[in-house]
């Protein structure tokens, strides 16, 4: 599968995913969602890579849901609690994909991680962060739940109960 | 990337087995063998708010 919206390159053992969509600050659109999902589907077979790097292009990790594309958030045949479940497990799974993968997964988080990109980032078994990188579970601010792809459970990991009830129900940044 | 880079060839250079039953360890003892039953519960919210979002309240 050739990608449009990310790159998969190898160096020796090291596979390394990279987010690209740099003029959306690498928002997930169903264009990365269905890459991303691909490419950390073959990497759970995939015994050439032993340990996955996993950055974004440009300013920013990401900036989550492309959330000002019309197509995620008003498709042409509405929201049905169906439809609506079986999107959100689409995204969902990519937090499962990397729990199963059997390279540890170093995020390199290389600026703002919001939403999606946030989830991301706690689902990574090591993190490195730049000086700018700020974290942000958004989803609270947006209208949704904010225990969303995995945050009620890796966050509360990370950071504790208290911090991390803290930063899902404000919404707030949290320093890198 | 560059602290990323060097500690992936670090990691890589261990035998792959026991990089491999780390993770695995690591996860599953730190709450990861609930992780599947936290996203579930998570998605069934997500639907529900995003056809609030959808119906602006």
């Amino acid at each position: 599968m050739d990608y449009t919206t990310i790159s998969f390159e190898r160096e020796g053992p090291v596979g390394i995913i990279t987010l690209n969509r740099p003029d959306s600050l690498n928002a997930i659109n169903f264009t990365m969602r269905d890459e991303f999902r691909h490419c950390l589907k073959e990497r759970i077979d995939d015994l050439d890579a032993r340990v996955l790097v996993l950055t974004g292009v440009g300013r920013g990790f990401s900036a989550g849901l492309d959330i000002g594309d019309p197509e995620i958030m008003s498709p042409k045949d509405g929201y049905t609690p169906k439809s609506a479940y079986e999107n959100q497990r689409l995204y969902s799974d990519f937090i499962l994909f990397m729990r199963q993968t059997p390279q540890p997964i170093i995020g390199a988080i290389n600026g703002v991680a919001v939403g999606a990109g946030f989830s991301l980032a706690m689902a990574c078994d090591v993190r490195f962060e730049v000086p700018k990188t700020r974290l942000q579970a958004a989803y609270i601010n947006l209208g949704f739940g904010a225990a969303d792809m995995g945050a009620s459970s890796l966050l509360p990991r990370a950071i504790g109960t208290g911090n991390a009830a803290r930063y899902l129900l404000t919404g707030d940044f949290m320093g890198a | 990337m560059d602290e990323a880079m060097a500690m992936a060839r670090n990691m890589a250079s261990k035998l792959p087995l026991s990089l491999r039953v780390t993770k695995e360890a690591l996860d599953r003892n730190t709450g990861g063998m609930i992780l599947e039953d936290a996203i579930r519960l998570e998605d069934r919210n997500q639907a529900l708010t995003i056809v609030q979002i959808v119906m602006g309240k």
